[in-house]
């Protein structure tokens, strides 16, 4: 465990912001942070990189000396000294964090390279795009080589390029250091994540690797089209005992099952005793939305 | 009353004055926006009396 | 060291927006125009009209001590009131900008950056407050007579630790507000009242951080330091000591 977060709390005034969160990080993971918009990840990540206080409840870190050693932080809206320029900026954040005059050239040359800002880096940042900002904000949370990586909706406020390269990014990052990024985004989750945490008002609903996730929803899905489907014979199938519900999406029946060896046994029996052909038939996955909004609305 | 002009006593005024209207100048050239019109600026640097410059840099420039 | 880097830092951006240049001219400005008004007061009169015919008008005579302390007085007002205006975003800026957000995380200790704040703007107010006096020195000189380099340079010394509390009382509030106008409006309150506190009951008060002015003027007459005046600098001393750590305290607890 890099990150223990037990039973933590904010609340700013009379209201409550987070109560009672806690989950752990595993070394070089992925974990998406989901939930609708003012579900408290901002406040969670800002409490994570030390800018903010829990009100009750403990942040652990598996270090001994100062934390904000080993965290990097890219927030929501990064914002810089705009009158320097970004090979400055992360010269002095390098310093910041006391690291050695050979070291810090290369790693500013580095990262200069890997977030694409080579061409730009003697420019003064208040010429920057929103694009090369979230980019110099990576490489700054990344100058001190951190093991954990906190983004706060880091492909957000990106053009599909923009978050495209920026997805890539942390995909090759996972491999090197655990990140826990927070995104309305789902399939942005999907891509890039191993776990995912999903908060709803300030409360943990569900938490898990996807694929167990996925599993306890009874996840699985079929997708078929037959040359019968009207409204008695979905009823009908409905009453199998495996099937938990069937959206008819188009010429298409998404059915939702608990399981599916016993779905696809009593399907078949089903259709075979109906007399109905089938035109297409395969085997769906849930996709990021349709866990989200079953597991924020139970 | 005197008519020449007495340069040890105006000289380092006009030569604050002349510092201030040009260090102005070449910040308000680099500035691409300022608070409020930028054209607007200029005519401040340029025809108020010592006073212009500092406005400038006091109100001008959007942190 | 991580504290030479804050110290450059704060120190590049007052080069780059060029405040260590126009801020000390400025000041210069200000502490001539009422010596150099007041030398041609006559003529400024005689332009506007003159007056009445008959009238006697009688403009007393400045010595040089006084052309100088003239200076040195609107200082006080609109001197501290630019030095506010500079150090008012300290540290609230950054936090309503958001580059608090991404710095604070960084392992900064609060002390080293509560002093390169404080230090930095100390720098740019000594080189204000030299121009400024020298100017004013020049003046005195020029227009009123002799006044030794020497009682500049002492005045100098001593302005400077009241200009260490001003910058101190503007870090202090800096420490906890995000808004620097709130900064301006809180500091530029509390030296007012402490102005006010001054003119009614300083004559008791002894060794009041304000009563510093009234002390200098005692020294520039009497050609001698003044007991007091070494007293009433080292309570704004330790005042300042006590301000710096009470706003690092606050700023290790908020941090945005």
């Amino acid at each position: 465990m890099v990150l223990k977060v037990k039973h933590v709390k904010k609340r700013f005034g009379k209201q409550t912001v987070l109560k009672d969160i806690t989950f752990s990080l595993e070394p070089k993971t992925c974990t998406a942070l989901i939930g609708p918009n003012g579900a408290g990840k901002t406040t969670l990540l800002r409490m994570l990189s030390g800018l903010l206080k829990p009100t009750e409840g403990s942040i652990a870190y598996e270090t001994k000396g100062d934390f904000r050693r080993i965290i990097g932080y890219l927030p929501q809206y990064p914002q810089f000294y705009e009158w320097m320029t970004a090979k400055e900026f992360l010269t002095f954040a390098a310093n910041i964090y006391g690291l050695g005059k050979y070291e810090t050239e290369n790693r500013v040359r580095s990262l200069l390279e890997k977030t694409d800002l080579v061409d730009a880096k003697h420019k003064q940042i208040r010429t920057f795009s929103g694009g090369m900002k979230q980019r110099l904000g990576l490489a700054q949370a990344l100058i001190h080589q951190p093991k954990i990586l906190f983004l706060d909706e880091p492909v957000a406020s990106l053009d599909p390029i923009g978050r495209r390269d920026v997805l890539t990014f942390l995909k090759q990052l996972k491999h090197e250091m655990t990140i826990l990024f927070s995104t309305h985004i789902l399939n942005d989750a999907e891509e890039v994540s191993d776990r995912v945490i999903i908060l709803k008002d300030g409360t943990i609903v569900e938490q898990g690797a996807l694929s167990s996730l996925e599993e306890k929803y009874a996840l699985s899905k079929i997708i078929l089209r037959m040359n019968l489907d009207g409204a008695d014979v979905i009823k009908r199938m409905k009453r199998l005992p495996s099937i938990q519900d069937i959206e008819k999406i188009g010429d298409f029946l998404h059915l939702y099952v608990t399981s599916l060896d016993d779905a696809q046994k009593e399907l078949f029996s089903f259709i075979e005793g109906e007399g109905i052909s089938l035109i297409e038939y395969r085997i769906g996955r849930l996709t990021m939305e349709e866990l989200f909004v079953k597991a924020v609305n139970e | 009353m005197e008519q020449s002009i007495n340069w040890a006593l105006i000289a380092p005024i006009l030569i604050v004055q002349l510092i201030l209207l040009v260090l102005a100048l070449v910040d308000w050239m680099k500035q691409e926006n300022t608070r409020g019109p930028r054209l607007l600026w200029l005519f401040i640097i340029l025809f108020v009396n010592i006073l212009g410059p500092i406005l400038y840099f006091l109100f001008g420039k959007k942190e | 060291m991580q504290w030479t880097t804050l110290m450059k830092k704060e120190m590049l951006q007052f080069w780059r927006n060029k405040q260590i240049i126009w801020v000390p001219l400025v000041m210069a400005i200000l502490a001539v125009m009422d010596p150099i008004t007041y030398y041609f007061l006559p003529e400024i009169l005689e332009l506007s009209g003159g007056l009445p015919e008959g009238a006697v008008f009688e403009i007393p005579e400045l010595t040089a001590n006084d052309s100088f302390l003239l200076g040195v007085e609107s200082l006080n007002f609109m001197g501290v009131m630019l030095l506010l205006l500079i150090s008012m975003g300290a540290i609230a800026a950054e936090r309503k900008s958001g580059v608090a957000e991404m710095m604070y995380t960084k392992p900064i200790h609060p002390f080293s950056y509560m002093m390169s704040k404080w230090l930095a703007l100390l720098i740019v107010a000594a080189v204000a407050l030299f121009t400024a006096l020298a100017f004013n020195w020049y003046y005195t000189n020029v227009l009123y007579g002799e006044l030794a380099f020497f009682v500049m340079l002492k005045t100098f010394g001593f302005y400077m630790v009241w200009l260490m509390f001003i910058v101190a009382v503007a870090i202090f509030f800096n420490a906890f507000l995000s808004k620097p106008g709130l900064v301006f409006a809180s500091a530029a309150g509390v030296i007012f009242v402490m102005n006010l506190i001054d003119t009614f009951l300083g004559h008791k008060l002894t060794y009041f951080p304000n009563r510093l002015t009234s002390h200098l003027e005692e020294m520039l007459y009497s050609q001698k330091v003044p007991g007091e005046l070494y007293m009433t600098a080292g309570v704004i001393l330790i005042t300042v000591s006590v301000l710096l750590g009470g706003s690092t305290v606050i700023f290790k607890n908020k941090k945005i």
